[in-house]
């Protein structure tokens, strides 16, 4: 049997009409100093979309810094595969291995030319394989370049910070956190926008261009006419490398084959120019034609003239210690002195700043991607400053994985990219060749040729990178990409079932329904008698309120409330002995659901609306728990009706009885709350007097 | 308490408590009574049973009050015409109603029964 007691120690049903909220928008957020504003900058409107547009010379920095400063690296890569076997007779194979590694360039920027011209939005290879080979080839080529963008932020952020650590071996063991810092400030710099990072990526591509030319000008000079020396062997180095002569087998035809898909890796950054034709000014086509053309002729004499640089100057590379470039740039300009310093920074700067390519390329792969259905629609959101802002965050991400799990050192990153690159190429050149047997456009017949060599051409170094490095780390991509094709395939599915069930059938009409509106009450104030106005207005078939009680007290004080105001509503009192709010609502709901076919139930929830941050804290949130809870249900609507606490009021009609909001299970037996006259009057005085 | 019961009495929701709680309270209490499982319809039965809701219906000036009453086995409603409150009547009490049952939209109704408050 049910005691009369205290209500205080019980659960507060008065709180149903208690969820609180804070107003936000215009009140919240105006003349507010944002973080956000302040690190990414001012939201920039869709009009202003046109305007990020990049001339050549600044486009050449955007795109083409990723395959530029790969000759920082790609050089000293074929190295460390060749000299554990064969000790520094392996410079002997640089040369030649250069020379087919030109070629290949040579081929495939051929080849990409055609792409441009064919694809002027934008053809990457996930584009072009879509159009000409079908769903899951293009997929293969989206999931590729992917993993490849990753791997160029990670490769190249490792390798400009081992630039660094180069110049200044203090900082080797702080690499990692190094890495991180740099991923941190590209992710910021891109979320501002392409055109202010594509202007502040100018200064150091160029003066990377130009410090290497000197290098390999000044180095070449000195080393043919006899003024520079070769380096005297570090034996200690190479000693670790060989483990004292152990692995000295010789260099075996897969070893050569490895040590050329280490160097293939500079061609990874050509595809960038071609995804990201619609960054170009008009006429689009013809400038990334020419840039990518100037960004061949630079990458091929860089890389050719380091090559042949180290071959005159026989370096003894370490892993993981000095780079090539800094013993180079050292042996050349003297170590320490301010050219030396001028090429460490400028490198690290560009490797840095090739990451840049893949915040590019990335996010509008992603949103590509999205737009078909293959992942979530939010990476084809634009954010404040027109970039595709979630992508950009996703790639940070990822590279930063990649770079703690391999701990920032490139050589072991190397094997993991280049396939997902050649997949790409491959996918793209084999596409190429389909449109132009299908287009017959004028000279299409020297086109097919050209892409069909350029299919061949990476569908071999495809084969080889895959075969020879398998062991060593290629197997990752291979076994990530397939997974990555799966994962958008499912995506797409979930996407299409959505639609399926979405789809308006023809002559489909919905069922009538008869409408039924449940206002939960705790207890009579102004915010339930606005929510029951306003439920009145939606003129339902069936009105009601419905209270939720846990003493007689409160079951009496409402009661009594509702014939003292003359309330025309039904009311429900459900007894609650466990004193909980939720069940005894759903199995209300339960039972209308029952009683009512083709019925739907609008649930009208009274809201408070406080004015200061920490007011919400002294209003129990049960009802937000209820809020949660209707949401997920059948034939249910929730609706919130609110009530301003701070701020103007509309003045009443008349003076009706008032009471403060559970004031009914407050005190047990007391007379109800001061008449309306006299507290709405304090009240409305008092905010007078605060505005 | 068996180990059994024990550990029912953990995993049953509190609907399934209230049953229990409903059914033993009732047990044996008021000798005569109908349970309302098992209610026949247009004839005198007495039935006892735990208020669980109130309504307050008002139809252009008429007023009625229709309370819910629970014994664990089902449940009945009763219909007081006329009338916004009834002292005593309230949430969590027991009570006896007396009078004729009938289903009106699948519920146990009775129109203005006989009532008598139980301690």
């Amino acid at each position: 049997m049910l005691r009369r007691r205290s209500g205080s120690q019980l659960w507060a049903p008065g709180a149903v009409a208690l969820r609180c909220r804070r107003p936000q928008g215009h009140l919240g957020e105006g003349g507010r100093l944002s973080i956000k504003r302040l690190l990414v900058g001012r939201p920039l409107p869709s009009s202003e979309e046109g305007h990020q547009r990049l001339g050549k010379v600044v486009a050449l920095a955007v795109f083409a810094s990723d395959a530029i400063s790969s000759t920082a690296y790609a050089t000293e890569e074929i190295l460390l595969v060749l000299v554990p076997l064969a000790a520094m007779a392996a410079l002997e194979y640089l040369v030649p291995i250069a020379v087919v590694v030109v070629v290949l360039l040579a081929i495939v920027i051929f080849s990409y030319r055609q792409t441009i011209h064919a694809y002027p939005s934008g053809g990457g290879s996930y584009v072009v394989s879509r159009d000409n080979l079908g769903v899951v080839p293009s997929l293969v080529a989206g999931a590729a370049l992917l993993v490849d963008y990753t791997l160029t932020v990670a490769v190249s952020v490792s390798a400009g910070v081992a630039a660094i650590t180069s110049a200044l071996p203090t900082l080797r063991e702080e690499r990692v956190a190094l890495c991180l810092a740099f991923i941190v400030v590209l992710t910021a710099v891109n979320l501002r926008g392409v055109k202010e990072s594509g202007r502040l990526f100018a200064v150091p591509t160029y003066v990377y261009i130009l410090t290497l030319g000197s290098l390999l000008a000044v180095g070449l000079v000195r080393s043919f006419t006899g003024d520079l020396a070769p380096l005297p062997p570090n034996e200690a180095s190479l000693d670790e490398l060989t483990h004292g002569g152990a692995l000295l087998t010789g260099v075996t035809a897969m070893a050569l084959m490895r040590a050329f898909s280490s160097g293939a890796v500079a061609l990874s950054g050509i595809e960038a120019i071609s995804n990201g034709v619609p960054a170009f000014r008009k006429p689009e086509s013809r400038n990334a034609s020419t840039t990518l053309v100037w960004m061949g002729v630079i990458l091929a004499a860089f890389f050719f003239g380091i090559s042949v640089l180290a071959h005159r100057l026989r370096p003894t590379v370490e892993e993981g210690g000095e780079t090539l470039l800094s013993l180079i740039g050292g042996a050349v300009f003297g170590a320490g002195s301010p050219p030396y310093f001028l090429l460490q920074a400028a490198t690290a700067a560009i490797l840095i700043l090739a990451a840049n390519t893949a915040y590019n390329a990335f996010p509008s792969l992603s949103s590509i991607l999205a737009r078909d259905g293959y992942l979530p629609r939010q990476l084809h959101n634009r954010g404040d400053r027109l970039v595709y802002s979630n992508g950009i965050l996703l790639l940070a991400g990822a590279a930063a994985l990649l770079i703690v799990a391999f701990d920032g050192i490139t050589t072991a990153l190397i094997p993991l990219y280049a396939v997902g690159v050649f997949t790409g190429f491959t996918l793209s050149q084999s596409g190429m060749v389909r449109h132009h047997l299908r287009e017959r456009e004028p000279g299409w017949k020297r086109n097919t040729v050209v892409n069909s060599v350029g299919a061949a051409a990476t569908a071999a170094v495809l084969a080889v990178v895959v075969v020879s490095k398998f062991t060593i780390g290629a197997w990752i991509p291979a076994v990530v990409i397939p997974l990555i094709v799966l994962v958008l395939r499912a995506i797409h599915r979930h996407y299409e079932e959505v639609a399926a069930v979405l789809r308006v059938p023809e002559g489909y009409r919905p069922l009538p329904h008869t409408h039924t509106v449940v206002v939960l009450v705790g207890s009579v104030h102004q915010g339930v008698l606005a929510a029951l106005t306003y439920a009145r207005s939606l003129a339902p078939d069936r009105l009601l309120a419905l209270s939720v009680v846990t003493t007689i007290e409160e079951s009496e004080a409402i009661t009594e409330q509702w014939a003292r105001h003359h309330i025309d509503v039904d009311l429900e009192l459900r007894y609650s002995p466990y004193r909980e709010l939720t069940s005894p609502v759903l199995k209300y709901l339960d039972e209308l659901d029952a009683a009512y076919a083709n019925d739907i139930i609008t649930v009208v929830v009274p809201e408070f609306v406080l004015g200061r941050w920490w007011e919400p804290f002294l209003h129990n949130q049960s009802a937000l728990l209820l809020k949660a809870r209707l949401l997920f249900r059948r034939n249910t609507v929730v609706t919130s009706v609110p009530f301003h606490v701070a701020g103007p009021r509309p003045e009443s009609r008349a003076t009706v009885g008032f009471n403060e909001p559970g004031e009914a299970r407050r005190d047990e037996g007391a007379p109800a709350g001061p008449s309306v006259s006299e507290d709405g009057g304090r009240r409305r005085r008092l905010l007078r007097r605060r505005r | 308490m068996g180990l059994r019961r024990r550990l029912r009495a953990l995993s049953a929701s509190v609907d399934e408590l209230d049953h229990e709680r409903l059914s033993t309270r009732f047990q044996g209490l008021e000798p005569g009574h109908t349970q309302l499982g098992a209610c026949p319809e247009r004839c005198q039965v007495r039935v006892v049973g735990e208020v669980t809701s109130l309504r307050l219906v008002s139809r252009g000036g008429g007023t009625s009050l229709e309370v819910t009453i629970d014994d664990g086995t089902g449940c009945a409603r009763a219909v007081f015409s006329g009338r916004r409150t009834i002292r005593g009547l309230d949430p969590g009490r027991a009570v006896v109603l007396e009078g004729v049952a009938r289903r009106e939209r699948g519920r146990l109704t009775l129109v203005n029964p006989g009532y008598t408050l139980l301690p």
